[in-house]
């Protein structure tokens, strides 16, 4: 076990070493430079410019140079902010993963219950209601659900019943938190609860709980002994992706709620060639992705005993 | 004699830099209880779009000029009220007869404060000395260095010190700008510049406490509210990146007395919905808005403000002969075939103005603007249409396709380069279907991000690309010398040797009614060749809640200006 | 024990050949999952909505008298049923049926000619996805071992690079257009599937039937193919139905970022995109657009349902 842990590790590493380099050089193919400005700049301070930011060098120069100082988690200056990238990613990072958590928490708890229930009251009231929620979070784009609970939730609230509880924008107290989270989790909740549910029905017109049943065990015992067990584990395998789509979509929800997040940076760093801060974002975010598929691969042997964990 | 007439001409500078617009705003809402605005007490939030850097040797954006204004006081300021140059760090000023030395005289008794407000130095001559040799020091790349080589030998050094080969060395001392004593401070221009003043008030061009800078590091000065001192009228307190800039009362600021704000939050927003939804339920005070947004307080009864920003926009026009628009007909074709107006009405639904001369915000000498003078020498008409002609248009036609060499309208290969942004797209479609319909010239549309169009734009690879300027100082040259064929920001190939000896020769008149008139010579050459499309000058359009009373000010080059802002009770 | 009446027995005969004869035709498994579909009647509605949806993409651009990026300027944002009075083109005296947006095109036209663009994109990135997605998950998991490691290595890698990177430089390469956007989409939208079906692989190739598939010689391509692929399938089509409205809302993502559709294209995406800006003031142009799409994805994903329970061989009756 801890042989394959240690395994998984340095393959963890090795992805991110080729993810990080494929990534400088990618992005350097990017038509333009960073330091085109509406105004255009003299010979002279463009060389000052591209010393300061140590892009005077040949580029594998810059390469070596740049692995280098990843090594010793430094990510370098950003150029449109002149601060050190490390500085904003884990700045910013720390709301969207505060963001983050609490629409998977939410997407993850209430998804999985909602799928569960659905699948044993097949035909029922719970079916038909996660069958409506995940409906929704199917088919409203977050952006439009987004805006529509910022104007319906948020702001009619506050000017037709003067009920001031949800703030428009904004991050640090909780109740800021409520639809952003709601509106960035729906999708997932939705996909997530589907999932259950089908992964449920399957699992409960199997043999071996017709086996428990006829045991005489109790419906309870059943789905909390065997069923919920079981079924849970296409739902995991999609954990890592679902991790990715809340990540990006918070590019979306933080812009709506105006919300302080590593998200925008992903996608301005880009189009203003930022070039140290695209690859801070991607080294960020490619290994938190990694990390996340190695927890979901170890948890999934964890959960299921036939998958062995072979080193 | 000569003495005397650069006297008259320096009195003559102070007028040119006189008004635009009158007073500062008012709130025409106040007091009605529709939109009272944010609940805390003697503070307002006001929604900016821009806030990457702080440390002002390396700002470019006009929002964090915005923001400057507030917490950093330069030798002089804009009033709010007029645009006029007002004293601000230096209590008053004198220049030597030939209009190339001029001397400061520093307030006495004004402080550095840090971001708890404590006093921590006094301002002296030798901060000025400091922050703008650091803008000049090359290591610090600013990309508005050229502010600081008005003085004496300072491109020169700036050159020297880049290592640019082959320039003579200069020594940092040898810079037209010494602090004679703590307060007085004595600069020395290369050149004559009648508007030097505007110089002096850019934003840029702050002070910069040595040991303090030097204490904390080039690298982090100005990264966060601890790593700056402030002498202006707030100072910052708090800075979430590229979200929100908190800015206090500064007690200490030698005119607090006249400031009865205590606190703004500067928040930035991207979502256009999210700006209306927060103005509206009471989270923000003042923020821009679109042309429906506007229809739709306007609907309610709420009035909204407007104010000319100072952006000229066009269409650049690669004129080489890599692009179809290298004819000049063809140029006078689309030209014609625009319609101004209607492209305001769709897209904008605004304010905005039809562009009757590239030059837009800057003030006149005879007149309260400078476009006014051209207006007159024209007949009173401005020199570009506001409805479409089709049948001018296509009277170009003919010659275009002899000039072009082309048989057919639809040989005709035009692309309109735009970057991305619902009203640049919404434009360039509206640009290609007038042009299809009164010419039956189909042109393209290509939808680029910014960066890449700006490496398009710069490297002339377009055929028209929609673009804007905005006046750095009020003077006429700051937006028509760019069609002069060596300026860097001439982004159209087009090399009149006319139009250059016409710039160069405003540099020497030193009749201001003279000298605008050579402008307004080059306005019409510009009309005549083409090398830009002119089609509207912007307005902005905000709301401000009821909390503002009067004070405040947007207006050209000061987008933002809410020191004196007076609160409902 | 209920009593059952002799009379609903018969006597088939004394041939031995008929008293083992199969009663019912023999179905196969594609036969009998086409039967269970036609009877289920709500998966049978969702494939009529998806039928009439893609059938007025189709014709309504061509029998409308408005083209789609033809602008009225005298009655821009013009509500539900507004007469076109613009002179001069060819739908002067018709309606503008869902009204005309801020440039005062025909809203009508431009949402089926979106809903062209949005469905090619959605359906054949679907498809890219579960071709791609089952191929290489298949392999992975069965095969396992080095193999496994070094295609899960592999895929990890094309994950962890950015959807924006890979858009932007194949932006840059290729023209920018539908094809592109599919490209893109599909590039990165397999790795999901993939997963899931080596998911579903690993567990199930520790099963009995594919031991007994391999101890009786089975080649590992067969035992992909007809065993592991067909026992992964209901979960993968659920996830196929909700990979499009994934597809339909990268492509809204993509415009939201200035690289969908070129202009004056438009998708339901950027329709709704533009509709939003506006909602306040114009709902009609962010609701039309956001029905189509959320009527389209509710209609793939309850016709999914129903395939499912069509396929899943335990729900035979």
């Amino acid at each position: 076990m801890a042989r394959y842990i240690i395994k998984r590790l340095a393959y963890a590493v090795l992805t991110l070493f080729v993810l990080i380099s494929l990534t400088f050089f990618m992005m350097r193919m990017l038509p333009g430079d960073p330091f085109l400005g509406d105004k255009t700049v003299s010979a002279t301070t463009l060389a000052n410019m591209q010393a300061k930011y140590g892009l005077d060098k040949p580029v594998f120069v810059q390469y070596l140079i740049y692995m280098g100082n990843c090594l010793r988690g430094d990510l370098g200056m950003s150029i449109v902010y002149n601060r050190d990238v490390m500085g904003i990613v884990s700045e910013s990072f720390v709301v969207s993963a505060d963001l983050g958590i609490r629409a998977l928490l939410f997407a993850f708890i209430i998804g999985v219950l909602l799928g569960a229930v659905a699948a044993v009251k097949r035909g029922g009231f719970a079916d038909s209601f996660s069958m409506f929620i995940a409906m929704i979070g199917v088919s409203v784009p977050s952006f439009i659900l987004g805006a529509l609970l910022q104007y319906f939730l948020a702001l009619q609230l506050r000017k037709v019943f003067h009920i001031n509880l949800l703030p428009i924008q904004g991050w640090g107290s909780l109740n800021q938190t409520i639809l952003p989270a709601f509106a960035l989790g729906l999708g997932s909740l939705a996909t997530v609860s589907r999932l259950m549910r089908t992964s449920m029905l399957d699992v409960l017109s199997s043999d071996y709980i017709k086996t428990a049943k006829s045991k005489g065990l109790s419906q309870g015992q059943i789905i909390r002994r065997h069923a919920l067990r079981n079924a849970i584990m296409p739902v995991i395998t999609i954990m890592g992706p679902t991790v990715a789509s809340v990540l990006t979509g918070t590019f979306v929800i933080e812009s709506i709620f105006n919300i302080p997040g590593l998200g925008k940076y992903f996608v301005i760093s880009i189009k203003d060639l930022d070039y140290t801060m695209i690859s801070g974002t991607v080294v960020f975010y490619g290994g938190l992705l990694i990390l996340c598929t190695l927890v979901v691969d170890l948890l999934y042997g964890f959960i299921d005993p036939r998958v062995k964990l072979e080193g | 004699m000569k003495n005397r007439l650069f006297a008259g001409l320096l009195a003559v500078t102070m007028l040119l830099v006189l008004t635009v617009s009158a007073l500062a705003d008012t709130n025409p809402n106040a007091g009605q209880g529709w939109y009272p605005g944010t609940s805390e007490k003697g503070a307002i939030t006001v929604e900016i779009t821009t806030m990457s850097k702080m440390n002002p040797i390396l700002q470019t954006y006009s929002n964090e000029f915005s923001i400057d204004r507030h917490i950093f006081d330069n030798l002089v300021k804009l009033s709010p009220d007029d645009n006029s140059v007002v004293p601000a760090a230096a209590e008053s000023w004198e220049t030597s007869e030939d209009g190339l030395t001029w001397t400061f005289h520093l307030r006495p008794g004004m402080k550095w404060v840090n971001s708890k407000g404590e006093v921590v130095a006094d301002v002296t001559a030798h901060d000025f000395v400091f922050g703008w040799s650091e803008l000049l020091n090359p290591a610090n790349a600013a990309e508005y260095y050229a502010f600081a080589t008005v003085f004496k030998n300072a491109q020169a050094y700036y050159d020297y010190a880049s290592g640019v080969e082959g320039a003579p060395e200069v020594k940092l001392e040898d810079v037209g700008f010494h602090a004679v004593d703590d307060l007085t401070l004595v600069c020395e221009l290369e050149t004559y510049l009648p508007y030097f003043l505007q110089y002096v008030k850019f934003e840029v061009m702050a002070p910069v406490y040595e040991p303090f800078y030097k204490e904390v590091g080039a690298d982090k000065f100005g990264t966060s509210p601890d790593t700056l001192l402030y002498n202006g009228a707030f100072y910052m307190t708090d800075w979430v990146l590229e979200n929100s800039i908190t800015v206090q009362k500064n007690t200490s600021w030698w005119n607090a007395d006249a400031v009865e704000l205590q606190k703004i939050n500067f928040v930035k927003y991207t979502d256009t919905n999210a700006m209306i939804n927060a103005f509206q339920g009471g989270e923000l005070d003042v923020t821009d808005i679109t042309g429906e947004q506007r229809a739709m307080l306007q609907a309610e009864g709420y009035q909204t403000i407007n104010y000319p920003g100072g952006y000229s926009y066009f269409f650049w026009v690669n004129v080489t002969d890599t692009s179809d628009m290298r004819s000049l007909s063809l140029r006078k074709a689309i030209s014609a075939a625009i319609d101004r107006q209607q492209i305001i009405d769709t897209v904008f639904k605004n304010d905005n103005k039809v562009s009757t001369a590239m030059t837009y915000g800057i003030s006149g000498v005879a007149h309260e603007s400078f476009a006014e003078a051209v207006v007159e020498r024209n007949g009173g008409a401005g020199l570009y249409a506001a409805s479409a002609d089709p049948e001018l248009a296509k009277s170009f036609l003919p010659a275009a396709l002899e000039e072009l060499g082309y048989t057919d309208a639809s040989q005709i290969k035009v692309t309109l380069m735009t970057s991305e942004g619902t009203q640049n797209e919404l434009l360039s479609q509206v640009v290609q279907e007038q042009v299809r319909k009164a010419l039956g010239v189909e042109l393209g549309i290509e939808v680029l991000t910014i960066t890449e169009s700006r490496a398009r734009r710069n490297a002339l690879q377009f055929d028209m690309f929609m673009g804007g300027w905005g006046p750095d100082y009020n003077d006429p040259m700051t937006d028509l010398e760019l069609f002069t064929t060596t300026n860097g920001n001439n982004h159209t190939g087009y090399s009149n040797p006319e139009y250059d000896a016409l710039i160069e020769s405003t540099k020497t008149e030193l009749d201001a009614a003279k000298r605008e008139q050579l402008f307004v010579d080059a306005e019409f050459i510009l009309q005549r060749d083409l090398p830009i499309i002119p089609v509207y000058w912007r307005y902005e359009d905000y709301a401000a809640s009821e909390k503002l009373v009067e004070g405040f000010a947007r207006k050209p080059f000061q987008a933002l200006n809410l020191i004196y802002t007076k609160l409902a009770k | 024990m209920e009593k059952i009446d002799s009379s609903r027995f018969a006597w088939v005969g004394e041939s031995a050949h008929d008293r083992e004869a199969i009663g019912r035709p023999s179905l196969t498994f594609w036969q009998d999952a086409m039967r269970r579909l036609v009877k289920n009647r709500v998966a049978f509605i969702c494939l009529i909505i998806i039928l009439v949806l893609t059938l007025f993409s189709v014709i309504a651009p061509l029998v409308s008298p408005f083209d789609y990026r033809e602008q009225h300027y005298s009655h821009t944002n013009a509500p539900m049923g507004t007469v076109c009075n613009e002179s001069g083109v060819s739908g002067e005296g018709h309606k503008h049926i869902f009204g005309t947006d801020t440039l005062g095109r025909d809203i009508w036209t431009r949402i089926w000619m979106g809903g062209r663009v949005s469905l090619t994109i959605a359906v054949v990135s679907a498809l890219v996805d579960l071709i791609l997605g089952s191929v290489y998950g298949g392999i992975s998991g069965y095969f396992g071992g080095t193999v496994d490691i070094i295609m899960m290595r592999l895929l990890e890698i094309i994950n962890g690079i950015p959807y924006l990177i890979i858009v932007i430089l194949l932006m840059m390469i290729m023209k920018p257009g539908m094809f592109t956007i599919i490209v893109a989409y599909s590039l990165v939208g397999w790795i999901p599937m993939a997963r899931l079906v080596r998911g579903q692989v690993v567990a199930l190739k520790e099963q009995e039937f594919i031991a007994a598939a391999e101890a009786m010689g089975a080649s590992p391509w067969r035992i992909i193919a007809r065993h592991l692929l067909p026992n992964t399938l209901s979960v993968v089509i659920v996830r196929v139905t909700l990979a499009i409205p994934g597809a339909i809302f990268s492509e809204a993502y993509l415009s939201y970022l200035g690289l969908g559709i070129p202009l004056p294209m438009c998708s339901w995406g950027s329709l709704a995109q533009a509709g939003i800006e506006n909602f306040r003031i114009y709902p009609s142009q962010l609701i039309i657009p956001a029905i189509c799409i959320s009527l389209t994805m509710l209609a793939f994903n309850m016709f999914g349902d129903g395939l499912r329970d069509a396929f899943d061989p335990k729900l035979r009756r």
